[in-house]
C-alpha cells in the first residue's frame, strides 16, 4: 500500500512539475531564440592588449547603454574572458549599422586649428610644413601639433590635412546631451550641450578665437574631431556662450541620429575591434528554426515508433516518459531564460536518444529477469535496481563532457553543451523515476501482466529454461 | 538463454584489424590533412539566398571578379532551396561583401533576409583551436578519473583507447572526404567522447557485476557473457540515438547536418568499439592478474571448444542465479559449479573458499537449468 502511495505521490509531483513547465514551455514561441534562429548580429569585441579591467567594465556599461537606446528586444551583452565583450542582438533589421554604433569608440575632441587654419593637400605636405618626415618624429617634437585628416564633402570631395593643437581643448566627457537637428540648409546635424564646466571652457576658447580672428583678420577654425578624424572645422567668428555646439556636415539623417546616440552614451575607454562577427538574415534564421523543429519532431516520433514496436506497452510507457521529459526540458530552459540556438536544438534532439537509453537499459534487464522466471512486478523492481548503476555512470560521463564543453566553448557550442548537460541530467530523472512509478502502479492492471504485450516475451529457447525452472 | 558468441577468442583479430583501421585513419588525417574552417584559421564566410537559379561557377566567377582572393563557393540548402550559396574566403572586406551582394542582387535577385555573414579574426581562431584541444584533453583526463573511481584503472585505459579509435575514425573520414572542420565538429567530437565511454561503461558494468559471481570462468568467458547480455541493449540504444540524428541529417539545415554527420559516425563506431576494442583490451590486461591467469591455464588444459560451450551455459545460470538469490538459496546444493568444475578442477578451492551467498544460490539455480 505504501508503495502504491509512494509511486502515486511521485507521479503527482511529476504532474505538478509538468504543469508548471508546460505553462512555461507553451506556446513554443515563448522561447528566446538565438540570432541563428531569428536573424540578428553577434559580435565579439576585443580590447587591445593590456587593457585595464575597469576599462572593460566601463566599456561594457557604455555598450549596454547604446544597445538600450537602439531598442533591441532581447540583447545579450556579456564579458567574455579577460579582454572580450560578447554582444548578441537577435532580431535586429540592420546588423551592419548596429555594429557601427556599438563598436564606435566615439572619442569626441575639440582642437584649435593651428597655422591660421592652413589646410594641406597631402599628409606629407603637412608633415613637411612642421619640418619632419614622419608622424613619429612629429610626436617626438615637444609641445607641437597633431596632424588630422578631414574629408571635406562640399561640391568636390577633397582631402585636407590640418595642424591642430596637440592636446584637445575640450572632450566629449564634458557633454551633457546630444540630439539631431537641421541646419539652415535643412541638412541633418548634431546639437550638443555641455555640462557647466564644459560650457565655461567652450565659452573661453571661442571668445579667445573670435578675438584673435578679429585682430588678425584671419579665420580661426575649431576642429571637431571624432575618433581621430575631423568631423567638421567651423570658423569661429564670435564667442559662443551657454554651452551649445553643433556638428554639421556630410550626415544623412540616420548617421546624425547614430552619432547623437553614441555621444549621449559617451566614449568607449578603449578602442574595440571585432574578433569575430556573425550576422544572420531574418528569413534565413526562420528557415533554420523550421528545419530544426521538423528534424526534432521527426526524431522524437521515430524514437517512439521504434520503442513501441520493440517494447510494446513498455515502449508506450517509455514514450510517455519521453514526452514528459521534452515538456519539462523546454519549460526549464524557458524558466532559466536560456537562449535557444541551432546547436542547442541539436543537443536537445541528441538527448532524446540518450533519454531513451536509460529505458532500454532497464527494459533489457527486465527481460533478463522475466527470462529467469520472475513475475513482472519483481522483474520491474529488480530491472531498475540492477540497471541503475550503469545508467548513472553513463549519464555522469556525458554530464562531465558537457560541463567541460560548456567551460571551453564559445557562442553556439556553449548552448549545445548547456542543453546536453541539463537534458541528460533531466532525462535521468524522467526515465528512471517516471517510468518506474508508472510501471509499478500499472503492474496490477491485466495488460501489464501479459509478457507478450509488455514486449518482455522471451524467445522459445528461453521459454524452455523458464519452464524447467518453475518445475524444480 | 542468450547465445554467447566467443568474441574474446578472436580478440587479437579485432584489436589488430581495428588498430590498422585507426592507423589508416590517423595517416589519412596527417597526409590529407583536416580542412579547418574559418572558426580556427580566421576568415570570412557569407551566405546568400538567390531568387533565380545560379551555378557555383557563376557565383565564383562573380566573386573573384570583385577582387576576392581564392574564394570557396558552395551550394547549400537555405531559404531559397538549393539556390543558396556559401562564400568563404580568407579575406573579404565589408565593402567587398556589399559589392558581392549588390552584384548578385542585380543578376539573380537576393532573397530578402536570406543573407548571413561571419567573420573570425585570426588570433581569435587560434584561441578557439587551443581551447578545443584543451577541452578534449581535460575531458579525457576527467573520464579516466571517473572510470578509475567507479571501476578500476584497467578499465579506464581500454575505454580511452576505444575513444581514440572512435575519434580517429571520425576525423579520418572528415579528412578523406575533405569535409570542413568547424566548431560544431569539435562539439560533436566532445559528444562522441561522452557517448563512446557511455557505451563502454554499459559493458564494463556487466563485467563488474558478473565478475563477482562467475568465480570459475576465465575472464574471456566472463567478458563474452557480458557482451552477449548487453549487445541487444547497445544495438537498441544506438538505433534510438541514430534515429533523431538521421532526422537531422535529412531535414536539418547545413549547420545541423555538419553536427549530425560527425555524431552519426561517432555513435556507430562508439557502439562496436566498446565490444571489439575496449573489452578485448580490458580482458588482455585483466588476464595478466594471477587469479585470472590461473583460470586461463586451467581452461586451456580442458580445451577451448568445451570452454566456450560451457561459458554459454554458465552465463545463463549465473545470471538466473543472481536474480533468484533470495528465493532459492535454500535449494542450494551443487549445481552449476559441478557442471563447470571438471574443466576447472585444478583449482576448486578458490571457488569454494570465496563462495558466499551468491555462489550457493547459483548452484541452486543452475540445477533448475539442468
Amino acid at each position: 500500500m505504501s508503495r502504491i502511495q509512494r509511486d502515486a505521490g511521485i507521479l503527482v509531483l511529476v504532474a505538478i512539475l509538468l504543469g508548471v513547465c508546460a505553462y512555461f514551455a507553451f506556446p513554443l514561441s515563448k522561447t528566446n531564440l538565438g540570432l541563428d534562429l531569428q536573424g540578428g548580429l553577434a559580435v565579439l569585441l576585443q580590447a587591445p592588449e593590456g587593457t585595464e579591467d575597469a576599462d572593460i567594465d566601463s566599456a561594457l556599461d557604455i555598450i549596454q547603454k547604446r544597445v538600450n537606446k537602439l531598442g533591441v528586444a532581447e540583447p545579450e551583452i556579456q564579458r567574455q574572458g579577460d579582454d572580450k565583450i560578447s554582444v548578441q542582438l537577435p532580431g535586429i533589421d540592420n546588423p551592419e549599422e548596429a555594429l557601427e554604433i556599438i563598436g564606435k569608440t566615439a572619442v569626441l575632441e575639440f582642437h584649435e586649428v593651428s597655422d591660421f587654419g592652413t589646410a594641406y593637400r597631402t599628409e606629407a605636405e603637412a608633415l613637411a610644413a612642421a619640418g619632419v618626415t614622419s608622424e613619429l618624429e612629429l610626436d617626438a617634437l615637444e609641445g607641437y601639433h597633431n596632424i588630422l585628416h578631414w574629408t571635406v564633402e562640399g561640391g568636390n570631395i577633397s582631402d585636407q590635412w590640418y595642424h591642430v593643437t596637440k592636446e584637445p581643448q575640450l572632450t566629449g566627457a564634458m557633454l551633457q546631451d546630444a540630439q539631431t537637428g537641421f541646419d539652415q540648409y535643412n541638412n541633418p546635424k548634431v546639437d550638443m550641450q555641455f555640462k557647466d564646466e564644459g560650457a565655461d571652457i567652450f565659452g573661453d576658447i571661442t571668445t579667445r578665437m573670435a578675438d584673435t580672428s578679429a585682430i588678425t583678420g584671419v579665420d580661426q577654425r575649431l576642429a571637431i574631431v571624432l575618433d581621430g578624424e575631423v568631423s567638421s572645422a567651423p570658423r569661429v567668428l564670435e564667442p559662443i556662450e551657454g554651452g551649445n555646439a553643433e556638428i554639421t556636415g556630410k550626415f544623412t539623417m540616420d548617421e546624425a541620429r547614430n552619432l547623437a546616440l553614441v555621444l549621449q552614451t559617451g566614449a568607449l575607454p578603449v578602442e574595440l575591434t571585432a574578433a569575430s562577427k556573425n550576422t544572420v538574415g531574418a528569413t534565413l534564421g526562420k528557415a533554420a528554426l523550421n528545419q530544426a523543429l521538423i528534424a526534432g519532431a521527426i526524431g522524437l516520433l521515430l524514437i517512439m515508433v521504434f520503442m513501441i514496436a520493440y517494447y510494446r506497452l513498455l515502449g508506450v510507457v517509455a514514450s510517455i516518459a519521453l514526452i514528459v521529459y521534452s515538456i519539462i526540458f523546454i519549460g526549464i530552459l524557458n524558466m532559466i531564460g536560456v537562449t535557444m540556438t541551432l546547436p542547442g536544438i541539436a543537443g536537445m534532439v541528441l538527448t532524446l536518444g540518450m533519454a531513451v537509453d536509460a529505458n532500454v537499459l532497464i527494459f533489457a534487464r527486465m527481460r533478463d529477469e522475466v527470462a529467469a522466471g520472475k513475475t513482472v512486478g519483481a522483474a520491474t523492481s529488480a530491472g531498475f535496481r540492477k540497471a541503475f548503476r550503469a545508467v548513472f555512470d553513463c549519464n555522469m560521463t556525458t554530464i562531465i563532457t558537457a560541463i567541460i564543453l560548456f567551460w571551453a566553448a564559445t557562442g553556439g557550442v556553449k548552448g549545445f553543451a548547456l542543453t546536453l548537460g541539463i537534458g541528460v541530467a533531466l532525462s535521468f530523472l524522467t526515465a528512471v523515476l517516471v517510468t518506474r512509478s508508472m510501471l509499478s502502479l500499472l503492474s496490477g492492471w491485466r495488460p501489464f501482466r501479459n509478457l507478450r504485450l509488455l514486449g518482455l516475451r522471451v524467445p522459445k529457447t528461453n521459454a524452455l529454461s523458464m519452464d524447467e525452472g518453475s518445475r524444480s | 538463454m542468450i547465445r554467447v558468441i566467443p568474441f574474446m577468442r578472436y580478440k587479437w583479430w579485432f584489436l589488430i584489424s581495428l588498430g590498422l583501421v585507426t592507423l589508416f585513419a590517423v595517416i589519412a588525417i596527417f597526409i590529407i590533412g583536416l580542412d579547418f574552417g574559418i572558426d580556427f584559421k580566421g576568415g570570412v564566410r557569407m551566405q546568400v539566398g538567390l531568387e533565380q537559379e545560379a551555378t557555383v561557377n557563376d557565383v565564383r566567377t562573380l566573386v573573384t571578379g570583385l577582387g576576392v582572393q581564392d574564394p570557396v563557393v558552395q551550394s547549400v540548402s537555405g531559404t531559397s532551396g538549393t539556390n543558396s550559396f556559401m562564400i568563404t574566403a580568407k579575406e573579404m572586406t565589408e565593402a567587398q561583401q556589399d559589392e558581392i551582394e549588390a552584384e548578385l542582387n542585380s543578376r539573380y535577385g537576393v532573397a530578402e533576409g536570406s543573407t548571413m555573414s561571419e567573420e573570425v579574426g585570426g588570433s581569435f581562431g587560434k584561441e578557439t583551436t587551443n581551447r578545443a584541444f584543451i577541452a578534449i584533453a581535460i575531458a579525457v583526463v576527467a573520464i579516466i578519473g571517473y572510470i578509475t573511481l567507479r571501476f578500476e584503472f584497467k578499465f579506464a585505459i581500454p575505454a580511452i583507447v576505444a575513444l581514440v579509435h572512435d575519434v580517429g575514425l571520425t576525423l579520418g573520414i572528415y579528412a578523406a572526404s575533405n569535409r570542413l572542420v568547424t566548431t560544431a565538429t569539435v562539439a560533436a567530437i566532445l559528444t562522441i567522447i561522452g557517448y563512446s565511454v557511455h557505451d563502454t561503461i554499459v559493458v564494463f558494468d556487466r563485467m563488474r557485476e558478473n565478475a563477482t559471481f562467475m568465480k570459475k570462468e576465465t575472464y574471456s568467458q566472463m567478458a563474452d557473457v557480458s557482451i552477449a547480455q548487453t549487445m541487444v541493449r547497445s544495438i537498441n540504444t544506438t538505433i534510438s540515438t541514430l534515429l533523431p540524428l538521421l532526422a537531422i541529417l535529412i531535414f536539418g539545415g547545413p549547420t545541423l547536418k555538419d553536427f549530425a554527420l560527425a555524431l552519426t559516425i561517432g555513435v556507430i563506431t562508439g557502439t562496436y568499439s566498446s565490444f571489439f576494442v575496449a573489452t578485448p583490451l580490458a580482458v588482455l590486461w585483466k588476464e595478466r592478474e594471477p587469479r585470472y591467469r590461473k583460470r586461463l591455464v586451467a581452461a586451456g588444459a580442458a580445451g577451448d571448444v568445451s570452454v566456450d560451450a560451457g561459458a554459454a551455459t554458465v552465463g545463463t545460470g549465473a545470471n538466473a542465479a543472481s536474480k533468484q538469490a533470495g528465493k532459492k538459496a535454500a535449494n542450494g546444493a551443487q549445481g552449476s559449479q559441478q557442471a563447470v568444475q571438471p574443466r576447472a578442477s585444478q583449482k576448486p578451492k578458490k571457488g569454494k573458499t570465496s563462495s558466499s551467498k551468491r555462489p550457493v544460490a547459483k548452484n541452486g539455480a543452475k540445477r533448475t537449468n539442468r
